[in-house]
């Protein structure tokens, strides 16, 4: 046991923990960040697997046949905003139900990216015969010196600053400007919103637009910093990860950054389990349960205000409920 | 001769159809049509010998007893876990998490196979698919109790489950029960826990027989027996099915214990037919078929062996595609993905719609009017 | 004429279904006053403020505001107009702000920012302009029915509406908020604002407004100067029976009492109190009416007798047996048929076939299961009759319900809740909305049933079927018994109305007679 909270210190005292923790959190953040837009729309994005992929996959081609590395981000965040207006079109214009469209598109976008692969580059599982190179890092000059501190956040991807930085970002527009707020009140009350002239879906297909750029910029991190290159269902369920982080955050910014960092802190402690001496597949279910169990406790908070709210006269229904 | 009488009473038959099912064929069969015609496209830009990759893309089944076989392999686990999905959207219990209940039930039946009954003639492989879908069952139970209990949201806490269940399942497979001489599987499982090969020289296994009985009773449950047709009401209109006196919540959980057991099935089946000894390292996507055939199939599991072999048949046309003439196999993925959007597109085609409609209302008036004068005649 | 800031002339509005809502009516509503409309359930006054407010478009007539026609195509038309509605169902978002709320859809900005400042001073200018007590920071959800009712006209204020349409804006209000509402429509009054304010309640068109108009079956029935008319008129010139559609029947032989209430108590799901201290019985072979506006208690009476009820206190008895605490399937086991007033919501499933539907309340009895399975052959034998007998008209059994017109659906479904077990039936507008054929049809069937000894409870906003059918009547107002008759036969829809929209009330001991066992 001593020997067990000796190698635990010895992780936790490790600043290249705290640095896979970041970069690990990364690809998450942002997928959770574009779940949770499109779900203040009242749009679930199921299709984040999908869009992560496809971008993930045109990143790396864009960045080998340009040349240039920024040439593939953009081609990432182009695809992740097709994708995104994809889901759009056909949740909102076509009225198909919107899990079953990201059911589809997640089905599309792990095919397509696999079909093309083998295409372009006559690669079965992963893209090592393209030199399509990693984003840049960036190093701080002053911060890199410090102890500690500057291991853990010196040489982080130039896409890692972004996505903490997109935090803020999606904060500040989901609360404090003319488009979150219309966002929020679609998400809420459609019927209100369209009520006093809000588009009702053009407003979702604004925030499916923004959920598909940050799948893409997720999906670029990817095959773009993460790894250098595409591999075939690279994703590994972090779209799914992703929209239960957003539940439990109850869709806001900042409490994705805390779920996502939960994902991320497991993530990262189960690649050092090994050296722990505990099964490393039992720290990888860990965030999962931990969703589970948030997820309850969530709605267990729920129905207790609304209990409170309904003072006095418990309105027990008879019949089953 | 017989064949014109045929066709008389095929047309008979359409002829009497309503205008809503018309409609719903006609949408099936342009949705159909542009998955095969996104198909085509990407082959045929795509590869060098369009020709030969298509030929075997639409046809590859009959082109050897091998294909042929694979096609009916991958029939099974389409149907089984079709139904299951089946059984629970017709209670509008939008559960997917059969992945996780698929790949834990599979891990039961090998380890039973393996350590339980390894040996018992006929009764090993019975054996090992209850206890599949035993823990299928459980593993279901807890999403579903959780949905009921705390009102927790199904579609993320069946996501989450599914993870939860593969990495418990890989614990026990890497850190309890892995084969001490390899690194990647179990022991191999016992000579008699097998399912027997129907037909020698195929690789069609029991396994099509349990997923017949399970189509049809699904079939039978949903439309013939009084819980089925209150699972129906219940995903139908639940308030509706509590004024008629039903248990909502009740059947509501039902339809997911039966989808749980029927998905741990599958996996038992999937382990005791194709594989030797446990070695899945991620879930086996099985589960998620099952949403798509249930999405062909409308939910009706009377439809679910069309699907499955409309489905299994382009799977294989695909598989030896990739084989044969170099194009990968997830092609086939891109076409099933385009045919779900356009399968479920409420709006789709809703303007020809309109016409029908229109046109019926028509027909409909003239002939009693004709059938008015004649009255008066 | 000039002074009218808003006109309609003969508006005509038929609703795809073939239902004439408005037919030929003229309305005018002047600057600066606060005009009623009255009519009974039905009339026809919310699709005209529909059309005012944009959200429906007449078939014919024209709409005149300020002296020239103007052709509202949407809401945001009507605002534009300076056209305003509080529609009864609040239309805000809970977790917004009061300010955010207020200026959804017209958003202050500074750049990209919604300018949170100047939208919290735009609603603060026209509360202190109007004098509304509102705090532009608090959030919706944590508000009062009252208060939320201030937004949703400060929502209009905002968006320089000079006409507001406040549909039955009292319904949801306590009598402080009510008083304080008054009071806030008056000052509007004083700057300029015209106010239509539709309403069943007698007194508070009286205390209130300036002008009514009355509109009954989708016609105008007149305007008139509020100070010239007692309550005693408007409700007269409300109530009618048009056509006289008596259905023959014998005079009742009640046997012994089926339900009863005893001193019944309700509340609804927020703990106010909805239904006070009511007593009354249905005996077996007799049809017992209630009559009263909607919203005056019938629904949780309904609710509470049908499994689907709330908290109360008294009894509530079914053959002795008390009700409170069954399950809904426990109930239809005892002999409760139950005709819901929303048919689509709960009277039906409509993907489902015509077969499942009339057979759904009957699955476990023994003649339609064979072992495990239903028995298909029993099952089609009995809908095809029913079917046949109920005249349902059409395709087969097997057509799903929702294709079938309004008053086949309802066939569907009296048809499933009359063959059942019938000790007591409840029938919450039975005929509502369904044509005059399948409406004549249902109301024999009920005397049928009657006659066969079934305890019938019938409520209805429609008067001629209440008299026509009734033994005995009942009147709710305000959710107590208001009035009781003995005889239905001998009562006047004028009498009704009266008690109907509280004009008249009996005393305690004449409304007692209503509890026989």
């Amino acid at each position: 046991m001593s020997q067990f909270l000796l190698a635990l210190g010895g992780i936790f005292s490790n600043p290249s923990f705290y640095f896979t923790v970041l970069s690990t959190t990364v690809p998450i953040l942002l997928a959770t960040l574009g779940c949770a837009i499109a779900e203040s729309a009242g749009s679930t994005n199921m299709g984040m697997e999908g869009i992560m992929l496809m971008s993930a996959f045109a990143g790396v081609i864009g960045s080998a046949y340009t040349g240039v590395i920024w040439a593939g981000l953009l081609c990432a965040f182009a695809v992740g905003v097709v994708m995104g207006l994809m889901v759009a079109y056909f949740a909102l214009y076509l009225k198909v139900d919107i899990i079953l469209v990201g059911i589809a598109v997640n089905l599309i976008g792990s095919g397509l990216s696999a079909f093309l692969m083998y295409v372009l580059t006559g690669d079965r599982s992963a893209t090592t015969s393209l030199q399509s190179g990693t984003l840049p890092t960036i190093v701080l000059p002053g911060v890199e010196s410090i102890p500690f501190l500057g291991a853990v956040v010196s040489n982080q991807s130039v896409l890692a600053w972004v996505a903490y930085l997109m935090v803020p970002v999606l904060a500040f527009l989901l609360n404090k400007t003319t488009l979150g707020l219309r966002i929020r009140s679609v998400g809420e009350q459609p019927d209100a919103a369209a009520s006093v002239g809000v588009g009702v879906n053009r407003t979702k297909t604004v925030a499916l637009l923004i959920s598909g750029l940050l799948g893409g910029l997720a999906g670029a991190y990817l095959s773009m910093s993460y790894l250098p290159y595409f591999t075939k269902g690279m994703s590994g369920g972090r779209g799914f990860t992703a929209l239960a982080a957003t539940a439990m955050a109850h869709n806001t910014p900042v409490g994705s950054l805390g779920t996502s960092l939960l994902f991320g802190f497991f993530y990262a402690l189960s690649t050092y389990a090994s050296s722990l001496g505990i099964p490393d597949q039992l720290v990888a279910a860990l965030p999962y349960l931990a969703t589970l169990v948030g997820l309850v406790a969530f709605s267990i908070g729920v129905q207790r205000k609304e209990r409170a709210r309904s003072c006095g006269v418990a309105a027990d229904s008879v019949a089953l409920p | 001769m017989s064949s014109e009488k045929a066709c008389a009473r095929l047309l008979r038959h359409l002829r009497s159809l309503s205008v809503q099912s018309k409609h719903e064929m006609l949408r099936m069969a342009v949705a159909i049509a542009i998955g095969l015609a996104v198909a085509v496209i990407l082959v045929v830009l795509t590869t060098e010998d369009a020709g030969q990759a298509l030929a075997y893309f639409v046809a590859a089944p009959f082109m050897g007893t091998a294909y042929f076989s694979h096609m009916v392999e991958v029939i099974i686990p389409l149907v089984m876990t079709g139904s299951a999905v089946c059984v629970m959207f017709s209670a509008n219990q939008f559960n997917l998490g059969l992945e996780g209940t698929i790949y834990l039930g599979g891990l039961a039946a090998a380890l039973a196979g393996v350590y339980l009954v390894p040996d018992l003639p006929v009764l090993s492989p019975v054996v090992c698919i209850l206890l599949g879908g035993l823990v299928g069952f459980f593993v279901m139970a807890i999403p579903a109790l959780l949905q009921y209990k705390f009102k927790a949201n199904i579609v993320v806490s069946t996501l989450m489950m599914n993870y939860v269940c593969l990495y418990v399942g890989l614990f026990f497979l890497f850190r309890v029960f892995k084969d001490p001489a390899s690194s990647q599987h179990t022991l191999p499982i016992g000579p008699c826990a097998h399912l027997p090969v129907l037909f020698a020289g195929t690789r069609i296994h029991a396994g099509l027989l349990l997923a017949a009985a399970v189509v049809a009773a699904s079939y039978l449950l949903l439309y013939k027996t009084r819980m089925g047709a209150g699972l129906r009401m219940v995903g139908q209109n639940p308030k509706f099915a509590q004024c008629m006196g039903l248990g909502v919540s009740g059947l509501a959980l039902a339809s997911q214990f039966i989808g749980g057991a029927i998905g741990g099935m599958t996996g038992a089946v999937q382990m005791l037919g194709l594989y030797d000894r446990f070695q899945w390292t991620s879930l086996m996507g099985w589960g998620w078929d099952g949403v798509t055939m249930a999405i062909f199939a409308r939910n009706n599991p009377k439809y679910l062996p069309l699907a499955a072999i409309f489905l299994a048949y382009f799977r294989t046309g695909a598989w030896v595609m990739s084989f044969k003439a170099g194009v990968q196999i997830d092609l086939v993925s891109v076409f099933e993905g385009v045919m779900v959007l356009f399968l479920m597109a409420e709006k789709f085609l809703s303007g020809t719609y309109r016409k029908m409609v229109f046109a019926d209302a028509d027909r409909k008036r003239q002939e009693r009017m004709s059938k008015g004068e004649e009255a008066v005649a | 004429m000039d002074e009218d800031f808003l006109r309609l002339e003969h508006i005509t509005k038929v609703y795809d279904n073939g239902i004439m809502a408005n037919d030929d009516v003229n309305f005018s509503a002047r600057k600066g006053e606060i005009h009623a409309i009255c009519g009974e359930n039905g009339a026809g006054k919310s699709t005209l403020m529909k059309q005012i407010y944009g959200v429906e478009q007449p078939n014919e007539g024209r709409i005149i505001v300020r002296g020239s026609e103007v052709k509202l195509s949407s809401p945001q038309v009507a605002i534009s107009h300076g056209i305003g509605m509080v529609f009864q169902h609040f239309m805000l978002v809970p977790s917004l702000t009061v300010a955010e709320n207020v200026t959804l859809g017209i958003e202050p900005r500074a750049g990209l920012r919604f300018d949170a400042g100047r939208a919290m001073a735009m609603t603060r200018e026209v509360c202190e302009k109007y004098g509304f007590d509102v705090d532009p920071t608090a959030r919706i959800k944590d508000l009062t029915v009252g208060v939320k009712q201030k937004v949703e006209i400060l929502k209009a204020l905002v968006r320089g509406a000079e006409i507001l349409i406040l549909d039955e804006p009292t319904a949801v209000l306590t009598p402080q908020e009510t008083d304080e509402l008054f009071a806030q429509l008056r000052s509007l009054r004083e700057s300029g604002h015209t106010i239509i304010f539709i309403s069943h309640k007698l007194g508070e068109v009286k205390s209130l407004c300036d002008r009514l108009t009355v509109i009954r079956r989708g016609h105008t029935v007149g305007t008139y100067d509020v100070r010239g008319v007692s309550e005693a008129d408007i409700s007269r010139l409300m109530v009618g029976v048009d056509v006289d559609s008596r259905i023959p029947k014998a005079p009742s032989r009640p046997g012994e009492a089926v339900l009863a209430a005893k001193s019944l108590v309700l509340f609804d799901r927020d703990g106010k109190r909805v239904v006070n201290d009511v007593s009354f019985s249905v005996r077996a072979g007799e049809i017992v009416g209630i009559a009263g506006v909607e919203g005056n208690g019938q629904a949780p009476i309904v609710d509470a007798i049908t499994g689907f009820g709330s908290s109360g206190s008294g009894s509530l008895t079914m053959l002795g047996e008390e009700l409170c605490g069954k399950s809904v399937r426990e109930l239809r086991d005892r002999g409760l048929a139950y005709i819901p007033e929303d048919r689509m919501a709960l009277g039906i499933a409509a993907n489902l076939s015509i077969k499942e539907n009339m057979i759904a309340d009957k699955l476990g009895l023994a003649r339609y299961n064979k072992g495990p399975l239903l028995d298909a052959e029993a099952i089609s034998e009995d809908t095809n009759a029913w079917i046949e007998g109920f005249s349902v008209l059409c395709d087969g059994p097997e057509q799903s319900v929702g294709m079938l017109s309004g008053g086949n659906i309802q066939k569907v479904v009296v048809a499933r809740e009359l063959t059942g077990k019938t000790n007591l039936i409840v029938c919450d507008q039975p005929t509502r909305g369904i044509d005059v054929g399948a409406s004549d049809s249902i109301r024999r069937r009920l005397v049928q049933m009657r006659d066969d000894g079934s305890a019938i409870l019938l409520v209805s906003a429609d008067l001629s079927e209440l008299l026509s059918l009734s033994d005995r009547l009942l009147v709710v107002f305000d959710g107590e018994v208001s009035a009781y008759f003995s005889d239905a036969g001998e009562v006047t829809e004028e009498e009704l109305g009266y008690y109907m929209l509280g004009v008249r009330k009996m005393s305690d001991e004449e409304v007692g007679g209503a509890y026989i066992v």
